[in-house]
């Protein structure tokens, strides 16, 4: 593909971006011994990209062959001129920046497809079983195994010619607890760019044996009150939080729309402690689920600083904002399947890990919460965030103590990570099972250590 | 490719693709097919951000052999047989359930016209200038505002489903939609987002639909800036229209589902029948669409759709089925199988409105101490009704007057909040074409001030 690409590519004028992407998504679900869905996407095409009179035009088409992607080239022309005289901020020349050019290889691809569907089937169908079980207050489980695995190309006419290939294997168990009337429920999911033994790092048997727990010792806990807290953020919902409540306001689209992060760079943010990265690489650890080599528009991603010791360093680029703020991409601009344009997008998002353990915070702690296992969230231009919690223990005088349910976090992002005072020497991806929403899905990754700080507990008033 | 496939021929191609499953070893087989043409304008930060076309056709493939289901999905014609080797495939490897199979034809379905011929000519060119007034027109209406994102689009679509049981079917629409999501920006001062926006059948129709659409968004925009610290107290909240779909409905339509119920996710298969919810609380699957917006008079499964009660007078009247849940316990009617070619059908509803009750807006929100929430970002465990949010755009009204608030939550129950409903407005709205809500008073929630 990338020389039907690159042959149409040179005979054309001005800017184009061509982008071959081929995807096959597969899902197994088992739920009370059930097999709900056994199903496969296939989903191939050429997205098209062109700038003309200062404005970008866009088509796609699923036919890849020669004739089909040239009537592709012609309509986003046709868009891009129909477009030109509303403009009212024409797009200046992109940024001069190194374009990948060849093939680059991510792990795993051959181990994950060329394993059985028989053999995840039944990985699922076992960890289903044995999530009810484990307890006889466990009257229903869902265990399910999804894999993503694509190809991609992405040839533009300043230059880029590169491809890729990669595989997001996913593994997911919820367990239902019932008792008296009450229910509760555990969740445990794990995603990577990478192989089986990447996947299960962690045996499936102990993230059952997680979710079974979780869903039974919530039957017996009660909801906290309400009102701002000391807490110990654990990696999974400093991931979430360093994606949607600082990531998303630093995405350069999004500061140009007046997010509070604009005009911030350069200022304290943080604490002094805080320093917040994106990385198209799996930094520390491998297998990241927001692990890409290139991005769409075909730039070398790289470790990009967001917060150094605390103060504000980087927006997140495609080569539009770049050019705009005057700096280098970052290789954040990214799009879901073929018929998404680019836009920017985090890949893996993390705080540095730092010199405590887990176990001093926790017992330099006088009064708070340790909160682990996020629910779902949400954050605004503000950066106010807002994020459910599986699990909190109350800290009592350096000792972990009662789990409470029913618990979410809020506050404003760059007010709370000015109030944290340990940063932990542990450090996990903890995101790579989920997807990320703007507009258009991504699979991403964002992780780090424990983190101390202050922010507000919802509970009952 | 400027329209998609004629319905006749995109039927023809299921057909095709049945004959294949079946010479490829499938018992049975179900062929939905998409065919989709969309312009759009795109805008971002205030101005026109790119313009697209583009075309797909998908053919989602079910077959079920030997009481096993197996699915698989194409965009790509020359790969359909590919794709229908993978689902016999899946379908080899999975148990068998008896209650697997492919919904039987139920009763003719009528031929509903929701295609606009002047809506599917818009040019890229019209549309573009239509989304330029429109941009115009809601940034004159408040200089702070800030567009994040935004768009003006026009959906052209074919649907056909065809089975191995003799459902034959298919449909042709064509939908123009907008939306505007951003917030408002005073100097240092940046407000909460704020989305809306509309969807309707005719070209007629756009550009005021869409305008009174982008004026809501504006005044939520303007009416989140100045915002403060709400106040601690156990009370009443108002929810407007656009609020009670995200703060209600969602989880609880959800919990309707059959699947929900099988499955163990939903308490309430055991309470049909029973009282769950104010007397004044009705609501509809609206399955054969609402006033002005009509819908594909088929489900997922090509059943035919009707009008089904959930919830009359505070009873719960009827979950939702598709074909597999109604095997499951034995006949109830199926018409709520929901998605596209993309997936396996599963259950849901295709519309949905809340009916009006008594009571003025105006009188709902004259209260002591309460909180009008228009933006809420909450957590939820549908299961035991708990949930916990914060209030992204909202008032705290008292003693007769009312501010913008912020960093405030509120907790509750679901099910709790059901019972609670105190006023319900004599007035609803309509949006994008399939939900239509009146506001709505609950009584007695926790509010939580930062």
């Amino acid at each position: 593909m990338r020389l039907l690409l690159e042959e149409i590519i040179n005979t054309l004028d001005g800017f184009v971006e061509l982008r071959y992407h081929h995807k096959e998504f597969r899902s197994l679900r088992v739920t009370q011994g059930r097999v709900e869905s056994t199903s496969a996407r296939h989903r191939t095409g050429v997205g098209v990209r062109v700038l003309e009179s200062g404005t970008w035009g866009f088509a796609s088409t699923s036919d890849c062959t020669k004739a089909s992607i040239l009537q592709a080239v012609d309509a986003a022309r046709t868009s891009a001129r129909a477009s030109a005289p509303h403009r009212k901020d024409p797009i200046n020349d992109l940024p001069e920046v190194e374009l990948a050019k060849g093939d680059f290889e991510m792990p795993g691809v051959d181990d994950i497809m060329t394993r059985s569907i028989d053999e995840k089937l039944e990985l699922i169908v076992k960890a289903e079983a044995s999530a009810r079980a484990a307890s006889t207050l466990i009257p229903s489980a869902t265990a399910g195994y999804n894999e993503i695995y694509a190809e991609k190309v992405i040839v533009t006419t300043d230059g880029a010619s590169a491809g890729f290939r990669y595989v997001r294997p996913e593994f997911r168990v919820l367990a239902v607890a019932e008792r008296d009337g009450e229910r509760s429920t555990g969740h445990e999911a794990v995603g990577v760019t990478g192989g089986w033994e990447c996947l299960f790092r962690e045996e499936s048997d102990k993230l059952v044996g997680r979710a079974t727990k979780a869903a039974v010792d919530l039957l017996s806990a009660k909801i906290p009150e309400g009102g701002k807290n000391t807490v110990i953020l654990a990696p999974s919902i400093v991931g979430l939080m360093v994606h949607e409540a600082v990531g998303h306001t630093v995405e350069a689209d999004f500061v140009q729309s007046g997010s509070v992060a604009a005009g911030k760079i350069g200022t304290k943010v943080a604490s002094d402690i805080v320093t917040l990265c994106d990385s198209g690489a799996s930094e520390l650890i491998d297998g990241a689920g927001g692990t890409i080599p290139v991005d769409d528009e075909g730039v070398i991603t790289q470790d990009t600083v967001i917060i150094k010791d605390g103060v504000l360093k980087s927006y997140l680029h495609n080569r539009e904002s770049a050019a705009h703020y005057g700096v280098a991409p970052t290789g954040n601009a990214r799009a879901w399947e073929y018929s998404d344009e680019p836009l920017i997008r985090m890949r893996n998002t993390y705080i540095r890990p730092g010199s405590k353990s887990i176990d001093e915070i926790i017992a330099n702690t006088k009064s708070g919460f340790l909160l682990d296992g996020p629910r779902n969230g949400q954050a605004d231009a503000t950066g106010e965030f807002m994020f459910g919690v599986q699990q909190a223990w109350r800290i009592e005088n350096g000792k972990l103590g009662e789990l409470v349910r029913g618990v979410t976090l809020s506050g404003k992002a760059f007010e709370v990570l000015q109030t944290v005072d340990a940063v932990s020497n542990e450090f996990k991806w903890d995101l790579g099972a989920g997807h990320c929403g703007k507009g258009q899905p991504a699979k991403v990754d964002a992780g780090g250590p424990y983190i101390r700080c202050e922010a507000m507990l919802g509970g009952s008033q | 490719m400027t329209a998609p496939m004629k319905k006749e021929l995109l039927l023809s191609s299921c057909e095709e693709a049945i004959d294949l499953a079946k010479k490829l070893g499938a018992d049975e087989a179900e062929v939905f097919a998409s065919s989709t043409v969309e312009r759009n304008v795109g805008i971002e930060k205030n101005d026109l951000h790119q313009s697209s076309q583009v075309s797909e056709t998908t053919w989602g493939i079910r077959v079920v052999k030997g009481g096993a289901v197996g699915f698989c999905t194409s965009n790509q014609p020359s790969s359909l047989k590919k794709a229908v080797s993978e689902a016999v495939g899946l379908a080899s490897i999975a148990p068998p359930d008896v209650h697997n199979g492919i919904a039987q034809p139920m009763g003719d379905i009528p031929s509903i016209v929701a295609v606009d011929e002047d809506l599917i000519n818009y040019g890229i060119d019209e549309l573009t200038a239509m989304a330029m007034r429109l941009l115009s027109g809601a940034c004159r209406l408040d200089g702070r505002l800030t567009i994040d994102r935004g768009g003006v689009g026009i959906n052209h679509q074919t649907t056909a489903v065809a089975s191995s049981t003799g459902t034959r079917c298919s449909y042709e629409s064509a939908a123009g939609n907008g939306f505007l999501f951003g917030m408002c920006v005073d100097g240092d001062e940046v407000g909460s987002f704020s989305y809306d926006g509309d969807t309707v059948r005719s070209a007629a129709d756009l550009e005021n639909a869409l305008n009174v659409s982008f004026d809501r968004f504006v005044k939520k925009c303007a009416g989140a800036m100045g915002a403060t610290s709400g106040e601690s107290f156990n009370g009443p909240v108002v929810l407007p229209p656009e609020t009670v779909s995200e703060f209600l409905m969602g989880d609880l339509i959800a919990m309707m589902g059959a699947d929900a119920v099988r499955t163990g996710k939903s308490p309430l298969g055991e309470k049909l029948g029973e009282v769950i919810a104010s007397t004044s609380l009705s609501i509809f699957e609206e399955g054969l669409g609402l006033k002005g917006f009509p819908i594909c008079p088929f489900d997922r499964e090509g059943m035919l759709r009707k009008r089904t009660p959930l919830i009359e007078n505070g009873v719960l009247s009827n979950l939702l089925f598709n074909s597999y849940e109604s095997r499951a316990v034995n006949g109830a009617l199926s018409s709520n199988a929901t998605g596209g070619a993309s997936s396996l059908p599963s259950v849901g509803a295709s519309a949905i409105s809340v009916a009006t009750g008594s009571d003025q807006y105006k009188n709902m929100v004259n209260m002591e101490q309460g909180i009008i929430v228009t933006r809420f970002s909450s957590s939820s465990n549908p299961l035991t009704g708990d949930f916990s949010g914060v209030v992204k755009g909202g008032f705290l009204v008292k003693n007769g007057e009312r501010r913008p608030i912020e960093e405030t939550t509120i907790a509750g129950n679901l099910y709790e909040c059901l019972r609670s409903i105190s006023a319900i407005s004599d007035t609803a709205l309509l949006m994008n074409g399939t939900v239509s809500m009146p506001a709505i008073k609950i009584d007695g929630l926790s509010v939580t001030a930062g």
